[in-house]
This record gives structure tokens, sequence and C-alpha cells, in this order.
């Protein structure tokens, strides 16, 4: 379960709040999906789910994040990886190996993992979304598509309790889109808690509740439909 | 060839280039050349890895040619063998230049193979000697981000010339200025992503506990032990004729 409890925040130097007193539940198979214009903070507001607002990223930040009954602010960022990790926007900045294979493998390792328990993972994500051909392939040499597939499999072999994806469908073809809305239903199915922030009708279409930012920022009160 | 262990390569690579180093002998040159080259057709080279090597080789021709020809002019011992004015070519100015071209050579040709070398090979061999893991992350990220800065900076030279700047065509003096522009938003870019970087391996478990475990092994077999002594016990001979020989 992750529970946000009374979160304000505003960016360093600008006057505008991106979040007033906003309070909200997530529980085990929940979808939700985050709309909202660019700009709106969807981007704000994954990085308030997983804590890197405000460990790492400086602003005004009140309020409190729980995984379970674990406060996130008691838990260092890779302490949280097991529990929750993030898709960015830009692949760019999340692929940090040469191969494809090792880029999926490096979570799974870092959380000590058995030979057998990776190797199990990495093949089972690469045939999941149908990328097994890309396995041995430079990631510096993948079209952006692909190179947005492949942060989304280490996600998926890091196999945290709650996935975050911001804008994961960006570059992806409608066959890859469907792929991916088919892994998210069994990742829900199975418990764990996806949240999007995405402008893909598909990937919006899956969400049983919604943290719409353009009403929250223009209402006098938070709406959660 | 290509079973042979990294750790056992990167063994023979250093003892190659320090013998290198520590002999003047045009004869050992010779033979540590050949062994370089052994060592790089023996490791199934591919017709892509040779044809980059080739390039690597030509690009570089030029500056092991200078070496050669001011090794030979600025030795003036030895015995004379072409004189000209103040040009002369002498038996050690050939010899020191033809050592000097070789070392150089020796060395392309082990940047060549070692690159050529997937990453993943050089993190187990590492974690086998006890490197610790941030440095050879460090490295991965850097073999990385190479090709990537590179693929930027091109963009950059490209976007130039669609607007009419040709950079073979600007004066000498203005090309730095040219080269610092196009590098700094590139840098600039780079510094100004980190944090997401690091936030993105943050939350991937990186340093999440002291140590990690590895997809792959990577073991040490009868024959890279056997090479490895044989290596060793030749290199130490080797310089224990040299200390006798001073």
């Amino acid at each position: 379960m992750l529970t946000l409890k009374n979160i304000s925040f505003r960016y360093r130097g600008r006057p505008a709040w991106i979040l007033q007193n906003f309070s909200f539940q997530a529980n085990p198979g929940d979808i939700i999906a985050v709309k909202g214009v660019s700009g709106s903070g969807k981007s704000t507001l994954l990085h308030i789910f997983c804590g890197v607002i405000p460990k790492l990223i400086n602003g005004y930040f009140q309020g409190d994040v729980f995984i379970g009954n674990t406060d996130l602010a008691e838990l260092s960022l890779p302490e949280t990886a097991p529990h929750m990790s993030l898709v960015m926007q830009n692949p760019d900045l999340q692929l940090f190996f040469p191969i494809v294979e090792q880029e999926l493998a490096f979570a799974p390792e870092n959380l000590k993992l058995h030979p057998y328990e990776i190797e199990k993972r990495v093949a089972g994500t690469l045939s999941e979304l149908k990328i097994g051909h890309l396995r041995y392939k430079e990631t510096a040499n993948l079209s952006y598509g692909q190179k947005k597939l492949v942060t989304f499999a280490s996600l998926l072999t890091l196999d945290p309790e709650i996935l975050l994806l911001d804008e994961i469908s960006a570059g992806i073809s409608s066959t890859g889109i469907e792929i991916i809305v088919d892994i998210l239903k069994k990742r829900a199915d199975s418990g764990k808690i996806i949240i999007i922030a995405d402008h893909n009708p598909l990937l919006l279409g899956l969400a049983k509740k919604t943290i719409d930012l353009d009403e929250i920022n223009n209402g006098p009160d938070l709406h959660i439909q | 060839m290509n079973r042979l262990n990294l750790r056992t390569i990167l063994i023979l690579v250093i003892l190659v280039t320090s013998l290198s180093v520590i002999y003047q002998n045009l004869r050992i040159q010779l033979i540590l050349t050949g062994f370089t080259l052994f060592l790089l057709f023996s490791f199934r080279i591919s017709k892509h890895k040779l044809h980059r090597l080739g390039h690597r080789l030509l690009s570089l021709f030029k500056l092991v040619l200078t070496i050669l020809i001011l090794q030979i002019l600025f030795r003036r011992s030895g015995e004379i063998i072409w004189e000209y004015s103040f040009l002369m070519v002498t038996t050690e100015g050939l010899n020191y230049g033809l050592i000097a071209s070789l070392r150089f050579l020796i060395i392309i040709l082990v940047a060549g193979l070692l690159f050529d070398i997937p990453y993943y090979d050089y993190l187990l061999a590492f974690r086998s000697w006890k490197f610790p893991f941030e440095i050879s992350f460090l490295v991965a990220t850097i073999i990385h981000f190479v090709p990537i800065f590179n693929t930027q900076f091109k963009s950059s030279m490209e976007a130039l010339q669609i607007r009419g700047i040709i950079m073979q065509n600007l004066p000498l003096l203005k090309r730095p200025v040219v080269y610092l522009n196009l590098l700094l938003p590139v840098l600039a870019r780079a510094i100004s992503e980190i944090k997401f970087r690091a936030i993105s391996l943050e939350l991937r478990g990186f340093r999440l506990y002291k140590d990690k475990t590895y997809l792959h092994e990577q073991k040490l077999s009868r024959l890279d032990l056997i090479i490895q002594f044989i290596a060793l016990i030749f290199f130490l001979l080797l310089n224990l004729i040299k200390i006798i020989q001073l």
C-alpha cells in the first residue's frame, strides 16, 4: 500500500505550488493514471511518490509518504528500489551499460540475487516484451522506442512492488504499447501498484483511479476520482 | 583462444608492454610485435574489428612515421649510413627509430585488442582482482558515453555544415573557438543530466549492499593458469637477464 499524507510542494524560486495538502492512497493491484497538461507536475508527483523529492530535488516540501507502514523518509533511495522504482521520460538518462543484457541484469545483481534467478528475470522479461533479439545489442545503437522498452524491461527485472511510469509510451509502436498494456495488467493482477503518467489512451484506459493535476491545480480542493 | 580468460589476456598485455618499454633491443621489439599480432589474430578478430583496427593504424601511421624520422635524424651516434648537409642517418638512429615505432605499434595493437573485448568481461575480471565495483562501473560508464558524446558532437558539426560553416575552410586560429562552442553545450547538458542519472542508478538499487552478484561467472581454466605462470616466469627471467647485463 502506498500512502501520501498532506503533501505540499513547490520548487525553490517558483511561487506556484505544484501540490497543496494532497493526500492519496493506492492499494495492491491498483492502476492509477496521472493526468495533466505538459508542465502540470506529473513527473514531479512521480518523484514525490518515490522519494526523489525531497531527497535529491530541492524545494519546499511538506507531508509524508508511506510504503505499507514504512515512512519513505527513513529509507535511502537504493533501499526504496526493491519496493518502488521509476521509468523516467528520457531513456538516455537510464542506460548505463554498453549491452542490453547488462542493463537488465544490473538491478537484480544489485539485489544480490542468485545468477540463476537473474538469468530467469532477464530472459523472462525480454521474452515478455518480445525484444529477445535485442539482448546482445549495444544500447547506444538502439532506436528511441527500443531504448524506452529496454528501460521498462530494466524496471521489470527489478520487480518492485510499485511501478512508476513516466511517459512510457513515447516513441513506442502501437504493438509495443499493446504488449506493455498486457504486462501491466498481469502485474496489477499479481498485486503490484502501477502509477502511469502518460497521454496514451490505451494506457490511461487501464486505470481504476485517476489523479487529474489540471483539476487539482485549478480547483480549490484536490480531486481523486 | 577466445576461451582465454580476460585476466590472462590482461596479464599478457601488461607483460608485453612492460618488456617493450624495458628493452631497447630491436630483436625483442620485433618478437613482442609478432607476439601481439599473434594474440590479436588468435583472438578470432572479426572482419569488422580488423577493419576498425586497420583504420586506427592508418590514422596513426603519420605519427609512427614522424616518430621514426625524428628518432633517425636526432640520433647522431653510431656508424653513418647516409649523410647530406646537416642531415645524417646512423645505424643507432635507425635502430632507435625502429624500436620507438615498434613500441608505438605494440601500444596501438594492444589498445585495439582491449577495446574490442566486451565490457562485462572487464567487470568480471576486475571483480576477481577485488577492484571496487564503483571503479569498474566508472570505466563502463566512460566506455558507454564516449560514442554518445561522439554522436552528439557529430550532430552539432552537421548542424554547422547545414548553416554553411565548414570546419576545413575556417582559418586555423578560428577552429578552436568553434570546437569550444560545440563542446560546451554537449558538456553542459551532460553535467545537467548527472543528477537524474544518479537518481536512476539509485532507484535500481545501486550500492544497496556492499557487494553484489553477477549474471555471469568467469573462472580461470587450467590453460589460463599455465599461460599466466609461464608468462610470469618468462618475464622475470628476461628482467633478471637485463639486471645481470647491467
